[in-house]
């Protein structure tokens, strides 16, 4: 599913009844199956542009085609969040379930096969609370595949892993794409995570955000390692290219 | 875990012997007929079975009891969910509430008697209206506390209401729910007493005015006793049970 993403400025009143810009116009065009990344200082507005595009915040005006179609709630659209957002009260399996929008004698069978590929048949009876944070992450990124999403927006969703469950994370992550390819849009604040996973960057600038910079990335995904050497040269090159690109300057 | 199970069984009835001891004892240094001792008590309680009143009597108090708790926990929960997720609705209500927790249950009684008429309905209603703001209040908070991250979650993946319900806000509302019907039932039945001793002809507290105006102690002690011992039974074999099996994911 291709997304064609125009959005105007976005204003948002903070609890001291100031007027922030959140967003400048952003206006950009995602291929379909593509993996996206954004990368932005902190603040610059990616967060809120997942929030847009997912449906949870309302732009003042804005329009998000999938398709060439406006988006709307038959899109399935599957967002993975920065921390896990697991219901601790619902096992892994229940949790999965919960987000599966039909109710058919199928449901069992395609759940477990989910859990399978993503070695967790084993903890399916298990609370959140009682397996570990990669663990969650990982059941989080499921629950996320489960609907075959047409879109999946993800909002750092390996921040603050140590790094090889990040990078086991990242494995499955691209071993499932590639079995079931989908549009992702994935924000991060690493640039190398970025270089490594993405086919495309868009960097924004600092608050009100906005694209400076639309980047095509050249690097392979092998081997699947933030210190990828592929990786580690283009990122040199892109500092030396632009030095302030990561605070929002290009 | 036995071992614990098997020193805390311990503690309980040591504690259970030792307050028949004392009572057993006070009964001693005191006239008989204003401390009557737990045998006295307990042949009491045969005595009333055996003549089929205690049986009668209960048997319509806890009719009352479990009305009035079925009500005011509906009431009560919708009234404080709503007031917890609506600031308006809130600010609205809120002197509302705290009127209805201050006015003393003695004045919803009499007034409830005097609009009403000396009746069942009357009863129930008094009773429920006594204890509506107290549930109200503690669901309140509860509403409160719900984490709009899960709720975020829902709206996201485009849950249904019923499953939004069941599966994601009530089981954050359980611990409220839990903490509002232990409290409910032990207030209730205290009021109901009052309510019965003031305008009903059957029921433990119109038992108790009886033997309040023959100075009877030990009928006094046996129904109250035998209630307690009901409302015990309910709590370990009902409420407990229940609060484990909802909170069992803690």
């Amino acid at each position: 599913m291709s997304i064609s993403i125009s959005i105007k400025e976005q204003i948002y009143t903070n609890k001291d009844k100031k007027k922030i810009v959140a967003l400048k116009e952003i206006n950009t065009f995602i291929k379909p199956k593509e993996f996206v990344c954004i990368v932005g200082p902190s603040g610059c507005g990616k967060t809120t542009l997942m929030n847009i595009i997912g449906g949870l915040v309302k732009a003042r005006e804005q329009k998000i085609l999938i398709n060439d179609k406006p988006i709307n709630k038959e899109n399935s659209i599957a967002y993975v969040f920065q921390t896990s957002r697991l219901m601790p009260w619902l096992t892994l399996f229940n949790n999965i379930k919960l987000v599966c929008q039909e109710d058919s004698s199928d449901l069992k069978k395609k759940i477990s096969q989910i859990l399978k590929n993503f070695e967790l048949l084993d903890f399916q009876d298990s609370f959140p609370g009682t397996i570990s944070g990669g663990m969650r992450r990982k059941v989080s990124l499921a629950r996320a595949f489960v609907n075959n999403p047409e879109v999946l927006l993800m909002d750092e969703p390996f921040v603050s892993l140590d790094q090889p469950t990040t990078e086991n994370l990242y494995k499955v992550l691209i071993e499932y794409w590639k079995k079931k390819p989908t549009t992702i849009i994935f924000i991060t604040h690493s640039l190398k995570e970025a270089l490594l996973l993405g086919d495309r960057i868009l960097f924004f600038s600092k608050r009100p955000g906005e694209i400076i910079l639309d980047y095509k990335v050249k690097s392979k995904r092998i081997p699947l390692k933030i210190d990828n050497k592929g990786v580690q040269k283009e990122y040199d090159i892109i500092n030396k290219k632009y030095p302030n690109l990561l605070r929002g300057r290009k | 875990m036995y071992e614990n199970f098997k020193s805390n069984s311990i503690l309980r009835v040591s504690s259970l012997f030792i307050f028949l001891l004392i009572w057993w004892f006070s009964s001693f240094l005191y006239n008989n007929s204003l401390l009557p001792s737990p045998n006295i008590v307990f042949t009491k309680i045969l005595e009333e079975i055996d003549n089929n009143e205690l049986f009668f009597h209960t048997f319509i108090t806890l009719k009352r009891v479990f009305i009035s708790f079925i009500i005011a926990m509906i009431i009560g929960s919708v009234i404080g969910t709503f007031m917890g997720r609506r600031e308006k609705l809130n600010t609205f209500f809120d002197d509302w509430l705290v009127l209805g927790l201050n006015v003393p249950a003695l004045v919803i009684i009499i007034l409830c008697y005097v609009w009403f008429g000396l009746n069942e309905t009357a009863a129930i209603l008094a009773v429920s209206i006594n204890k509506i703001p107290m549930v109200a209040v503690i669901l309140r908070e509860g509403a409160r506390s719900i984490e709009k991250e899960y709720v975020e979650v829902a709206k996201f993946y485009n849950i249904s209401k019923k499953k939004l319900i069941f599966h994601v806000i009530l089981p954050q509302l359980y611990p409220y729910l839990m903490s509002a019907a232990r409290s409910g039932l032990s207030l209730i039945w205290k009021i109901v007493l009052v309510v019965e001793l003031l305008g009903r002809s059957n029921g433990v507290g119109f038992k108790l005015y009886g033997f309040f105006q023959f100075f009877d102690i030990s009928g006094i002690l046996a129904y109250t006793f035998s209630f307690v011992l009901i409302i015990l039974f309910v709590e370990f074999i009902f409420v407990r049970p229940l609060e484990k099996k909802l909170t069992r994911w803690r």
